[in-house]
């Protein structure tokens, strides 16, 4: 029987021990730390959890625009917020092993090394296997020049793990991190700055919808610097101020920096088994995940290719498919969705409109304001946007943007026609049910080709666009 | 500010008007009538910060209503001098006091900026009957 050694227990690694047991194979997983890697411990779902109850005590706050009556006050708690959080994790964390469990894989409680391109040393074992699958994920990135000790400047370890929140803070960073933490702390009273190196937030998403989550700070306070390079932060007696250009460009009680996640290769016994990394220090694979070494794979953030659970995971699979020598489909990084939990929500996959430009392409935009639609009145929650990317030659959909309630699920839709390179026009032909916030997406489309019901209609538009249809 | 049209001003086609004073070089910028009817009842206004150059018939902020975001097109070149903070929590005032209380911004206007484009109200009352028709 095949026999895989996985190390690292987080959405990949878990993944992949669960598939490669599932089909056959001997699998020892190894981790030093509760199951569920950083995802669940200190990533996605504790930051869901905070979400979550931000989101409720927003409404609360807003109840009476929705006719009802309330008396008496409500407030965040932060240690109540986190305590929930905690159960959760344990929860989660303990289906997991019991996942495990079930699957018979075999659980090795430390870190592992390789010893050469076969062994990897537990403790004081050795263990032996025919494959390899290193995913032993990424942590925050914490350059000196930020003097992060974790209780005044942290990153997101620290800021999860604090007891209390301060009255002010500086986040410095503009990606998905940083972002989500600006919303949830402003929620919970915190008076918040985001230094942000770039342009603006968000880089990496579409231009339209960053423009919508950046004027959706400022609608509620959180003061957005761009363009700020920080040089460092540095502790005061208030607190801790930021540096850039030699001026200081913000002060608060604590800092949070948010500036990327670094792969954790450091000390895994790469160089035993000779495993190539790049300058990132993350490593080098090929499609089906495989490293430099034929039997050693890396997935998820290990090996910087994305920095998202649900992709890491995916890279599990199809590495183990790999290794087994089982029917597998490579991956499409440009049909993975993206899901960012700011406040409108915002999800996303494929291209954006600059990058599609930038490729040489030629497109038809389509774009709807979802306070266009009932339901997003019914939730009192009316900000956002949906927004297609189309290739005007062929019709296939190539991108789908949403900021707005119910982003991050909304999108799938759209992941499906553009994994399996679909037209807009199977989007166009699917009867969206009323009232959702779905039909965004279909106006979206509709507003592509001239034709959107909820639009005054675009005559040049809708005459040059019958290949889209 | 008075609250009513005036000689003085100057409308952009995409509904803004400009309020200049002769003696400064200063100009108060704001929404018309027209424009926040269309909007119907005004939450939120996004204005650049004092400072920020501006340019004649580009976008220099938006406008949220119920119905719509709507950009608003600057309608002429210059700097912004003070943004009006009353706006910030009341919105509504571009619908109660327009042309008054209701301005977005005050900005010094580009000394080579050319009004020459924009309508008298009369040209504008026309614009909109035309459209109207």
């Amino acid at each position: 029987m095949n026999h895989i050694i996985v190390l690292g227990g987080g959405p990949a690694g878990y993944v992949a021990a669960s598939h490669a047991a599932a089909h056959g194979a001997r699998v020892t997983l190894v981790d030093p730390k509760p199951l569920g890697g950083t995802c669940l411990n200190q990533g996605c779902v504790p930051t869901k959890v905070l979400v979550e109850s931000c989101s409720l005590l927003e409404k609360i706050k807003r109840a009476e625009s929705f006719g009802l009556q309330f008396s008496g006050s409500v407030a965040g708690n932060w240690a109540a917020i986190n305590r929930r959080s905690a159960s959760i994790i344990e929860m989660l964390g303990q289906g997991i092993e019991r996942l495990m469990e079930d699957r018979e894989v075999t659980l090795l409680r430390g870190y592992g090394e390789l010893v050469d391109a076969h062994c990897v040393r537990v403790n004081d074992q050795v263990v032996r296997a025919d494959h390899i699958l290193i995913c032993t994920g990424s942590t925050p990135q914490a350059d000196p020049q930020f003097n992060i000790d974790g209780a005044t400047i942290g990153t997101s370890d620290d800021l999860l793990a604090w007891e209390s929140l301060p009255r002010s803070m500086l986040i410095v960073g503009s990606g998905i991190i940083a972002c989500e933490f600006a919303f949830v702390l402003d929620s919970l009273g915190v008076d918040v700055t985001v230094l942000a190196s770039g342009p603006r937030l968000m880089s990496h998403a579409d231009k339209d919808i960053s423009s919508v989550l950046q004027r959706e700070m400022r609608k509620r306070g959180i003061k957005v610097q761009l363009n700020c390079r920080i040089q460092s932060l540095t502790h005061t007696e208030e607190g801790v101020s930021a540096y850039a250009d030699d001026k200081i460009v913000g002060s608060a009680e604590r800092a949070l920096v948010a500036v990327g996640r670094r792969a954790n290769t450091v000390g895994i016994g790469l160089e035993a088994a000779d495993i190539r990394t790049n300058e990132w220090r993350e490593i080098c694979v090929d499609d089906v995940l495989r490293t430099n070494v034929p039997h050693i794979y890396a997935a998820g953030d290990v090996n910087g290719r994305s920095g998202l659970a649900h992709a890491a995971s995916a890279q599990a699979k199809l590495a183990i498919d790999h290794m087994l020598r089982r029917e597998f489909s490579l991956l499409d990084d440009g049909a993975i969705p993206v899901a960012v939990f700011t406040n409108p929500e915002i999800g996303w996959v494929g291209r954006t409109e600059h990058a599609a430009v930038g490729d040489g392409l030629s497109v038809e935009i389509g774009k709807f304001d979802l306070r266009g639609l009932g339901r997003a009145h019914a939730l009192d929650e009316i900000s956002g946007m949906a927004k297609v990317v189309v290739d005007k030659h062929s019709g296939e959909l190539i991108g789908l943007h949403v900021i707005g309630p119910h982003a991050s699920e909304i999108v799938h839709e759209g992941a499906l026609v553009i994994q399996r390179n679909g037209k807009a026009n199977e989007l166009f032909r699917t009867v969206h049910a009323h009232p959702t916030i779905s039909e965004g997406i279909l106006e979206a489309v509709e507003d592509a080709i001239g034709q959107a019901t909820h639009k005054p209609m675009n005559r040049q538009r809708s005459a040059n666009a019958l290949q889209l249809i | 500010m008075p609250s009513s049209l005036s000689d003085e001003m100057g409308f952009h086609p995409c509904h803004l008007w400009v309020r200049r004073c002769s003696e400064t070089g200063e100009a108060h910028v704001g929404l018309s009538d027209f424009a926040q009817k269309q909007l119907g009842k005004i939450m939120y206004v996004d204005l650049p910060q004092a400072g920020t150059s501006i340019e004649a018939d580009i976008p220099f902020g938006t406008v949220e209503s119920f119905k719509v975001v709507s950009e608003l097109m600057a309608p002429v070149s210059g700097v912004v001098l003070d943004v009006n903070g009353s706006l910030k929590g009341q919105a509504n005032l571009l619908n109660d006091d327009c042309y008054g209380a209701g301005w977005l911004v005050r900005i010094r206007v580009d000394e080579n900026a050319d009004l020459s484009p924009l309508l008298t109200a009369d040209a504008y009352m026309q614009m909109l009957g035309a459209k109207a028709r």
